[in-house]
């Protein structure tokens, strides 16, 4: 008796089984076939996803030999006063354009995408909204600034479609953002806090829900600039 | 003495942790499908490919200049680092705006600030 109501359970249970794979196979059947919009799209995806890797690894190497260069001139200042002197000046120079590491207090502002709203993009952080903030904070007294780690230099561009930042020859980056700048903190504060200033992001975040805050700590620390600084066209006069 | 499970409780765990491995891998596969293609249209793509070959291209020309500092002054000479630290610094003046600058095709000439 057990016997048979055993075999009778694992029979409904293969029936069961049957009837599922048949039905997934008609359903996958029935569903359209990704066509070759898709197909390219995942292409272009992995292609994206391939030369940011290699970004990557290019400014990781520059980063290296940057450091390996500074290190092979510290030991030639050691020989000579005047390879010393001139390291000291570049020393500073290097400062200026955010090509060495940097600390102090400072703010860090943090934007973040807002709802989807009626086909626009304006729920999106876009590049003008970073590059807005970062001339809020140098205009209040910062010294250096990096967005998402990336330090700007004087040669800093923004670009990028709608909820994508690339900044310089960075990797595209994505909400959320996160700007820290370090330099005279109380009026980068009262800058970020003052309603009349950043107006078109102030009204996105009331409407869309865009989130926008910042914080002071008095103990930041920005990354060096890991980009190319080159000039090809510029020459001193 | 606990009782043995029967042979039925042991077919239906067994179905329920095979519909529950095929349902956890189709559903996580078509979530990485979905993530991987969210709000990207190829346009945009095809843009982010030509800036990020731009890009590549310059910090790969950057990267071999910094080889060839490097090479030059594993020399040990003074006089390398000497050349190679004065062409640093005239270089970032011209990024900080600290002196005249031109383009010497054009011979545009702006003043420092």
């Amino acid at each position: 008796m057990t016997l048979r109501r055993t075999g009778a359970y694992l029979l409904v249970a293969l029936t069961a089984l049957t009837f599922g794979y048949l039905i997934t196979a008609q359903l996958r059947a029935e569903l359209p076939v990704p066509g070759n919009r898709v197909v390219r799209t995942e292409a272009l995806v992995r292609t994206v996803q391939d030369l940011e890797s290699t970004n990557a690894g290019y400014r990781s190497q520059i980063s290296s030999l940057r450091g390996q260069i500074d290190t092979l001139e510290a030991q030639a200042a050691q020989r000579s006063d005047t390879t010393q002197r001139l390291r000291d000046e570049v020393a500073g120079l290097r400062a200026h354009a955010g090509v060495t590491q940097l600390r102090g207090p400072g703010v860090v502002v943090d934007l973040g995408n807002g709802r989807p709203g009626a086909g626009a993009t304006d729920y999106l952080v876009n590049f003008q909204d970073i590059q807005d903030v970062v001339n809020l904070l140098f205009q209040g007294g910062a010294e250096g600034v990096a967005v998402n780690g990336h330090r700007i230099s004087p040669l800093s561009s923004f670009s990028g479609p709608a909820g994508t930042v690339v900044i310089d020859q960075g990797n595209p980056l994505n909400a959320p953002f996160q700007v820290v700048a370090v330099g005279n903190r109380n009026q980068m504060e009262h800058l970020m806090g003052d309603a009349s200033k950043l107006g078109g992001l102030r009204n996105r975040q009331r409407a869309l829900g865009l989130a926008l805050s910042f914080q002071g700590s008095p103990d930041l620390t920005l990354a060096p600039y890991d980009s190319a600084l080159e000039t090809r066209f510029a020459q001193p006069a | 003495m606990p009782s043995r499970p029967s042979l039925n409780a042991v077919v239906v765990g067994l179905l329920s942790a095979l519909l529950a491995f095929v349902a956890v891998v189709q559903v996580r596969s078509q979530f990485e499908v979905e993530r991987s293609l969210s709000g990207v249209d190829p346009t945009t793509l095809a843009f982010l490919i030509d800036d990020l070959h731009r890009a590549n291209d310059t910090l790969a020309r950057d990267a071999g200049a910094l080889a060839a500092r490097r090479a030059a002054l594993q020399g040990g000479s003074n006089q390398e680092a000497a050349a190679q630290l004065n062409a640093e610094a005239a270089q970032l003046r011209v990024v900080e705006g600290l002196v005249p600058c031109m383009d010497p095709v054009w011979s545009s000439r702006w003043t420092h600030r």
